[in-house]
């Protein structure tokens, strides 16, 4: 990742916010009117309180005070009024926060899906998960810095900003007094936060120690069981627990004290108000009014002060989801041929001293491996576990790239062939069934010619009954329509791999490549779904990895791989006869295993 | 569980902290005094210093002012830590309780339960009953105390207004609960939005490869965008809902309220009825009144959360425990129980000397759903027993009833006569070493993954165990030997040492039953090998149940029953089963099909089937048939060669 780009995290965000201007424009102007709302009401208390004061000194006729009483009543009503505009303020942020994180993940995600084998291999899936959706989501992450973490901060400024100015307006002498104690407050509560970050990560410590004990408690509950281990556990998870009792004491005690902080700022500010102001109220050198106008000043300028620094902290924590992001972003795509040719179908496939290499192994997974297929013939690829049998068929599918050699299709490289046409003509099942969430019949139509949303009645049931799957889903009570995953039906292993088969089987390929199928199908049943494929036209070429030697009858010839290499290429009778290897490896499968 | 009993048993687990409780609420409800009196101060310095220029009187109440302040602030902390450690108390006894009680279910419970339901009912229902007694608890109580004191306070001093704001005040706290109720539904969907973006995301990341080969990346990305712009929809709605409502209360509650005061106490302190400090106070109160509202309705959620939660940790409690366990874990078994364990030892244990008797089992999970249908078989001390049979034929469970996992739902399991159910279950489960089809690991060092945490079994006792499965010399290899820390589900080690470590788990405990459930998953032929050899260490001199997926297995046992449907359909040694019944012969050349493909390749290769054949004679002699060695080697005729031989049969003939 040497080229990735350093972005200025600034202008990253200037980007994002570039596309929703309007939104971004609204937000300013709600903060600008929250904090004049928020800096109006002391200020209409102080109107209130001097027209009171002024009235009882020189009391005027009933009707002019009646006046003025309405006048103020409707002032604070009118003020009320664009109060309830600026209270929107934080609903407009949560939504555009939400809007903000919707863009991101598809612009990511949209990235991503552009990726190849490489980049999933360089980033685990849980990672890349992570990022589009918890780096995103929510308080204090990426899409919130992105809207309410700044704005908060925006609004904070401008709120302290309002206030400063009111309060120099009634009186500059007061409130440079009044902001003497400021700094000092402000140091205790940044001393005291910054103890409780460790005594929380102690405590956080604490929790996942709980919940891991737990989970092997219970997911082992038949070993403890067998074993009569229950008390000695017991013990183990009493420890946990006063261990736990200890550190959470901890927290709450720093917890408490900050609150008791932040809670009595307030209040502090208050008192140096009292001091102050009360003395100069005695004195005649201020109103009542003024008094309790920076009474409540006071309390408001606190807050956001304290609110400021967050921005940073959540900041820096945006700016890693920011890098996260642009880690992904900055991951080579894979090359594109410069003029890809269309394929058809698949007439033949020759493989010329093919090799590969996993980043950071040294056997390679294949080394110099040479056969070809003709068009309808069946290819069975046997071998021991690691000698690149997968390796293989991922590359045939254009999921891998040779590190040297190539595979030929239809006579050209296959990295050269249009993606598109390739996938159309292949049936690939992976050697672990993935699906998707979903009915059974949207997992089908996944593989059906078209966009991948439907597939129609006749060739659904074909599919289903040539992979051997068509009596389950008639027992279940949903039939095709049963949901698969979390919510719907567990589907076993081997229902799920012969699903597989029947999304691939859905393409109408001209390739069939299959993964191991030994899990997923018994013996009665790989007969089956043979006899199947041999009623339909017999221009279907086919792969297949197998660990179990019956597969072997239905092949039209044998590729036997060890450690990479060819061991034996041909027709499995001749193979026995002359090839000593081949012979060996047989009879060991066939005698070991017994 | 009736609603009494339960607030009854939470009495029970507070009981003991009563002083605790009673402490914190004092001091809080002082600390609520403490904040009414605020404004009355600033009142009198208004009303009293300003006018008279007192600036003696001023300073005394700005102290007063300060005491107060600094009162409120030493009493906040200490009621909030008393509360707060009470929480803490009564929750880790539920937690300890809820756990002890949780191991002494049957194993059926656990199979109705995920695992994170579980941990769920541990964690977090337990701290949403702790949030009853510190957060929630605290907030509600010191609210709605100050909020009482505030109307106090005003009605002393203005009835008439004060009887207009009370009258409001429960229509508007009517409408802020409801109002959250809604908002509750709006956020729960969005949360579930989220999930459900989340899964979708993993999902296509981790099928990229199937998304590629497919071509169906542009499907993929208007399938989260669809998914995704829901959540986002949902959240603007939720999110503007709630703003506009809180908004428009707020509006009700701070500017009306304030114009309301303008108009109506205004001409009074014209005419004189009032001062302007108790205007003041009227101000800072209605500052004030918005938040204490906002906080009890915003709890009250809270409350029937940990109503909620407190009915599953009690119903849980109430279910009974595994039957045959007398003595029981009861709640406050972390506590050493001697009465319990010595009771344990004189019952003498779970004596097995001749044999071990499955007698007219039937045995259902569900009603209506019979797994075991009047099985019957004898286990002779020191015998090898293997079950064989299409998978849901009952095997597994035919085990799991002799690990007294579960009770025959008729019919008896014998032990030298005594029905299974009279002896102790406990230690009769000691007596047994199982070995689960699926490999458990302990994420914790190898040492504890072989003892389970029983520290009553040595460290020698684990290395002999060790040595004894083959397994020693691996774990010798890793860096810190015994102690070295085995990852989730094994990751760090191979599947073939993976599967020898139960191995030398049921071996640590010196069993004088091995209950063995083969794993299917195919294996390549060196790790076959090497539990081949694990599995000699285990079994030998030991009476063995094996669910057989591997030919050696069924070869060396002294007898085989082939179940089927629930049935025990046949039953014999290998060799007279696959003469005598054609149907076991086809669930053989199915099961196993290393012996399978010669044959079924009939035409393919006979000189790949009688090459297969001496080497399998071979093998079978000398390392994997050795299980049970003394009476395989006793009949030899029934040797694993005739088996393969036969086995091919069926396929050459087809």
């Amino acid at each position: 990742m040497k080229d990735m780009k350093k972005i200025s995290h600034i202008s990253w965000i200037w980007g994002v916010w570039r596309e929703r201007k309007g939104l971004i424009a609204l937000l300013f102007a709600l903060t600008l009117l929250s904090s004049a709302v928020a800096v109006a009401y002391p200020y209409l208390s102080k109107l209130l309180i001097d027209m009171l004061e002024g009235l009882l000194s020189k009391p005027g006729g009933p009707e002019e005070a009646g006046r003025a009483i309405d006048r103020l009543a409707g002032l604070v009503l009118a003020v009320g009024a664009s109060g309830f505009v600026a209270s929107l303020f934080p609903g407009v942020r949560g939504a555009v926060n939400s809007v903000f994180e919707h863009l991101i993940r598809m612009k990511f995600f949209a990235n991503v899906m552009g990726k190849d084998r490489r980049f999933f291999q360089a980033f685990r899936s849980g990672d890349v998960t992570t990022r589009l959706t918890d780096d995103l989501y929510d308080f204090p992450k990426l899409s919130w810095f992105l809207c309410s973490g700044i704005f908060r901060a925006v609004e904070s400024i401008s709120k302290i900003a309002f206030c400063l100015a009111a309060m120099l307006l009634l009186n500059w002498r007061l409130t440079l007094l009044s902001l003497i104690p400021l700094p000092v407050m402000i140091a205790v509560f940044y001393v005291a936060q910054d103890r409780i970050y460790d005594t929380f990560r102690k405590n956080q410590e604490a929790i996942s120690d709980i919940n891991s004990q737990l989970e092997m408690s219970f997911s082992g509950v038949r070993i403890i069981k067998a074993y009569s281990c229950e008390r000695k556990y017991e013990r183990f998870f009493s420890e946990a627990l006063a261990k736990r009792f200890g550190t959470e004491m901890r927290v709450t005690r720093l917890g408490t004290l900050i609150d008791l902080i932040y809670m009595y700022i307030d209040y502090a500010a208050q008192i140096g108000i009292i001091f102050a102001g009360g003395y100069m109220a005695v004195k005649g050198d201020i109103s009542i009014g003024t008094f309790y106008a920076f009474y409540n000043y006071l309390g408001m300028l606190i807050y956001p002060i304290l609110d400021i620094p967050q921005l940073f902290v959540s900041g820096k924590r945006a700016f890693v989801n920011i890098d996260r992001l642009e880690e992904m972003r900055a991951f080579p795509d894979p090359v594109r041929p410069a003029s890809p040719f269309p394929v058809a179908r698949v007439e033949r496939i020759e493989a010329r001293g093919l090799s590969f290499s996993y980043e950071g192994r040294e056997e390679p997974a294949l080394d110099g491996v040479d056969f070809s297929l003709e068009r309808g013939e069946r290819l069975a690829v046997i071998g021991p576990v690691g000698s690149g049998k997968s390796s293989l068929v991922k590359m045939m599918a254009g999921l891998l790239e040779p590190s040297s050699g190539e595979i030929l299709l239809n006579g050209r490289p296959v990295r050269e062939a249009d993606r598109e046409s390739l996938a159309a003509a292949l049936g690939y099942v992976p050697q672990e069934a993935l699906l998707f969430s979903g009915t059974i019949r949207d997992n089908v139509a996944f593989g059906a010619p078209g966009e991948g949303r439907s597939i129609e009645d006749e060739a659904f049931r074909a599919a289903v009954a040539e992979a051997q799957l068509a009596g389950e889903i008639a027992s279940f009570s949903d039939g095709e329509a049963t949901l698969l995953g979390q919510r719907g039906v567990a589907l076993s292993g081997g229902q799920r791999q012969r699903l597989a088969i029947a999304r691939a089987l859905a393409r109408k390929p001209s390739l069939l490549l299959f993964d191991d199928i030994t899990a997923s199908l018994d013996a009665a049943n790989e007969e089956r779904l043979w006899r199947a494929l041999d009623s339909r036209s017999r221009d279907l070429s086919c792969v297949v990895v197998s660990h179990r030697l019956s597969t072997l009858q239905y092949a039209d010839k044998v590729l036997f791989l060890d450690r990479g290499r060819v061991s034996a290429f041909g027709r499995h009778e001749e193979l026995l006869r002359v090839n000593a290897a081949y012979r060996s490896f047989i009879e060991e499968q066939m005698t070991m295993k017994a | 569980m009736p609603k009494t009993t339960r607030s009854r048993r939470l009495a029970g687990y507070v009981g003991d902290f009563k002083g605790l409780f009673l402490l914190g609420f004092l001091a809080l409800s002082l600390v609520t005094a403490g904040q009414l009196c605020g404004p009355l101060i600033l009142r009198s310095i208004i009303d009293e210093s300003i006018p008279k220029r007192d600036l003696a009187g001023m300073l005394l109440r700005a102290l007063a002012y300060l005491g107060l302040v600094v009162g409120m602030g030493g009493l906040t902390y200490y009621g909030t830590m008393v509360i707060a450690r009470l929480g803490l108390e009564v929750v880790t006894r539920i937690k300890k309780d809820l756990f002890s009680h949780f191991l002494t279910l049957p194993v059926a419970y656990f199979d109705k339960h995920p695992v994170g339901e579980l941990m769920a009912r541990v964690e977090s229902d337990t701290e949403k009953v702790k949030e009853l007694f510190s957060r929630i608890g605290i907030t509600l109580a010191t609210n709605v105390l100050f909020f009482g004191g505030m109307l106090a306070v005003c009605f002393s001093m203005e009835p008439r207004i004060t009887a207009y704001i009370a009258a409001a005040i429960p229509v508007a706290l009517a409408f802020v609960i409801f109002f959250f109720d809604k908002l509750r539904v709006l956020y729960e969907a969005s949360r579930k939005r989220y999930a459900a973006v989340t899964a979708r995301v993993a999902e296509f990341v981790q099928g990229s490869e199937v998304l590629r080969a497919f071509g169906r990346e542009a499907w993929a990305i208007s399938a989260l965008d669809e998914e995704s712009k829901g959540k986002r929809d949902i959240e603007v709605k939720a999110s503007m809902i709630e703003y506009s409502a809180m908004g428009a209360l707020g509006f009700l509650i701070g500017p009306c309220f304030m114009a309301a005061i303008v108009k109506l106490l205004a001409p009074e302190i014209l005419a004189g009825a009032m001062t302007l400090g108790t205007l003041l106070v009227f101000l800072e109160y209605g500052r004030r009144l918005f938040d204490p509202l906002m906080a009890i309705a915003e709890n009250v959620r809270g409350i029937q959360q940990a109503r909620v939660s407190l009915k599953r940790i009690f119903d849980i409690l109430s279910l009974p425990p595994e039957e045959g366990r007398l003595a029981g874990l009861g709640p406050s078994a972390a506590e050493p129980r001697p009465a319990a364990e010595a009771g344990g030892e004189s019952r003498a244990g779970a004596p097995f000397e001749h044999e071990i008797e499955f007698r007219k089992v039937w045995f259902r999970y569900k009603e209506e759903e019979w797994v075991l249908k009047d099985v019957s078989f004898t286990i002779p001390k020191g015998k090898c027993l293997a079950l064989v049979g299409p998978s849901g034929s009952g095997k597994t469970t035919a085990v799991s009833l002799l690990c007294r996992f579960y009770e025959p739902t008729r019919g008896e399991i014998l032990v030298d006569g005594r029905p299974l159910r009279e002896l102790d279950l406990e230690a009769w489960r000691r007596k047994i070493g199982l070995v689960l089809q699926d490999v458990y690991l302990f994420p914790g060092p190898v040492l504890e993954n072989v003892r389970v945490y029983d520290d009553s079994v040595t460290e020698t006792a684990v290395r002999g165990a060790l040595d004894a499965v083959q397994a020693s010399d691996f774990v010798e290899r890793l860096p810190d030997g015994l102690s070295s820390e085995i990852r989730e589900r094994g990751s760090n080690i191979s599947s073939g040492e993976k599967q020898l470590l139960p191995f030398a788990r049921a071996l640590a405990f010196g069993p004088e039953i091995v209950v063995l459930d083969e794993a299917t998953a195919s294996i390549d032929v060196k790790t076959e090998r090497r539990i081949a050899e694990g599995m000699k260490g285990l079994l030998s001199g030991r009476t063995s149940v094996i669910v057989a997926h591997r030919l050696s297995s069924i070869a060396g046992a002294d007898e085989i029953l082939f179940f089927k449907d629930g049935r025990i359909a046949a039953r014999g040694r290998h060799g007279e089963l696959l003469s005598a019944f054609p149907e076991y012969a086809e669930l053989v050349r199915l099961q196993f099909p290393e012996c399978g493909p010669g044959g079924a390749g009939g035409g393919r290769g006979p000189e790949g089937a009688d090459a297969a054949c001496p080497d399998a004679e071979g093998a079978g002699a000398g390392g994997a048939a050795a299980p049970g060695a003394e009476p395989a080697g006793a009949r030899s005729e029934g040797s694993p060669t005739e088996g393969a031989l036969a086995a091919q049969a069926p396929g050459v003939e087809a």
